[in-house]
């Protein structure tokens, strides 16, 4: 893998430049309202996209350097060691986060109202613990598929449109809606639509956060039944990778 | 001839790591897919649908430099990082026949993505192809996918010099997006930039493209076809010249090291 110092400011630019378009997008529209759900979202977007392509290449880095290797003799259990580096690329990636933020804003020349500023924090929050649970999952299916690598890379605009990072779900069409409402994410995202542009029912944004919460939980349980298929394979194989 | 051809396969199939199923899929039809649907998500939000569709081909262009950018500049890096350059700059092998071979399998990745892409917005914006003038049309997308690849050998001679193809290729391709009018037209910018966007490929490819999209014929666009030809040119050359002063230089300082992986 190259390195990270020098790579992290090519990194920001290069999700930067994404976000000004999507930005630029709201801005030629008029579509105002929108500035600050998008605003956050090109800044979880360029986060998503840090977690699943640096995750999946410092894992694949790790495959074909046999480091991972060691993982298996150690006292720690796979999903803890998956698990614990996905909070890390969540942590790592969020000065991307705020540059794609901040360059969002700069292009829409505006700083939008959020009317819920406590409740956006905590939706966040969730967000973010979403981010890491999908990203730990595929975590688990590049160590699971041999670290083949280049196959997250189409995954990651998909995966961020049902997330809910680019629009909440219930704007998407129906064929989209149906697979997004099973990430946590999406009710998460759902919450933080209803934080920038006004609250009308807490009944609602507490059921939401209820579902994501749970979803998280059945997501995780899910990443460990399938890390332990990995584990399964590996030790019958003996190999993880074909190297 | 017959080397051309071996040392096409060899370095497509050695060094481009994206090639197995499960990476292929995702990056040369999943990716345009997919990108397409996250631009056009907002943008049929925010605006109305015949803006949503002058974007399409902005989209599938960007899709197309992407596979081209990236699979070039890794194959330039992980030939390095695996010790492969040092035993091509110590045979007389052509360096003009190996320079050109290294592009020459993913031409047709970034006709697939572009492809994919326009499929996509068929499909997802129901993009109206009644006006196309077709010949037009193929000829531009040809032109634009051969500068791209131009521009993608000029990003291989730096990535392999500085060794990180994932930076490269993520700056590169963002500065296309803002600055080719892929989405955001050209005349948005002040002049300086415009002509600094009016410098890089696919700018006078694009607007070619979206011409003969709408029907206009090869004379209408004739200029716009010959500069973004003459604009593959010159960065091909550019890329050869700076192939060769690399060999030239690390031969010099003995720093063609292999990466510790």
């Amino acid at each position: 893998m190259q390195s990270f110092a020098t790579g992290s400011i090519f990194m920001w630019l290069g999700n930067a430049t994404r976000a000004a378009v999507l930005a630029w997008i709201v801005y030629q529209s008029n579509a105002f309202g929108t500035l600050g759900y998008v605003a956050i979202g090109t800044a979880l977007l360029a986060m998503w996209t840090g977690v699943l392509t640096m995750g999946g290449w410092t894992l694949e880095g790790e495959l074909y350097g046999r480091t991972l290797d060691f993982m298996m003799i150690s006292r720690t259990r796979m999903p803890v060691i998956l698990f614990s580096k996905n909070i890390g690329q969540v942590l790592y990636q969020i000065p991307t986060g705020l540059v794609s933020f901040f360059t969002a804003i700069a292009v829409g020349r505006m700083w939008p109202n959020f009317s819920n500023v406590p409740t956006l924090i905590l939706s966040l929050v969730l967000v973010l613990l979403s981010m890491i649970v999908i990203g730990f999952f595929f975590s688990a299916l590049v160590v699971l598929v041999s670290g083949r690598a280049g196959f997250f890379l189409g995954l990651v605009p998909f995966i961020a449109v049902i997330m809910g990072f680019i629009l909440p779900v219930n704007q998407l069409p129906l064929w989209l809606e149906i697979p997004a409402r099973i990430t946590p994410s999406a009710w998460g995202m759902d919450t933080v639509w209803a934080a920038i542009n006004g609250i009308d029912s807490w009944a609602t944004v507490a059921r939401d956060w209820g579902i994501c919460l749970l979803l998280i939980a059945v997501w995780l349980g899910f990443i460990y039944y399938l890390c332990s298929i990995v584990e399964k394979r590996i030790r019958i194989t003996g190999n993880l990778g074909d190297y | 001839m017959y080397n051309f051809w071996v040392q096409s396969k060899l370095t497509y199939k050695g060094l481009f790591f994206w090639l197995n199923w499960q990476g292929y899929t995702s990056a040369v039809f999943l990716q345009p897919f997919a990108t397409v649907i996250m631009f056009a998500v907002l943008g049929r939000y925010t605006s109305n649908p015949d803006l949503v569709r002058s974007y399409i081909l902005g989209i599938a262009v960007s899709s197309l430099t992407f596979i081209i950018i990236a699979g070039l500049t890794q194959g330039y890096t992980r030939e390095r990082s695996l010790g492969g350059t040092q035993f091509l700059f110590v045979t007389p092998a052509s360096r003009l026949t190996n320079f050109i071979a290294r592009s020459v399998f993913h031409f047709p990745n970034g006709l697939i993505c572009f492809a994919v892409g326009i499929l996509a917005g068929w499909l997802i914006v129901g993009m109206d192809f009644g006006a196309v003038n077709w010949l037009g049309f193929v000829l531009t997308t040809l032109v634009v996918c051969f500068s791209a690849t131009a521009l993608a050998q000029v990003l291989g001679i730096m990535s392999v010099a500085t060794r990180d193809w994932v930076s490269i290729g993520g700056v590169s391709s963002g500065v296309l997006l803002i600055l080719t009018g892929m989405i955001i037209p050209l005349n948005v910018f002040p002049t300086v930039i415009q002509e600094i966007g009016k410098l890089l490929p696919i700018t006078s490819g694009l607007a070619a493209m979206r011409s003969t999209f709408n029907g206009a014929t090869l004379g209408d666009v004739y200029g716009d076809i010959v500069r973004e030809l003459i604009t593959g040119i010159v960065y091909f050359a550019i890329a050869y010249f700076a192939f060769i002063y690399f060999e030239h230089r690390v031969k010099r300082t003995g720093t063609l090291e292999r990466d510790i992986q």
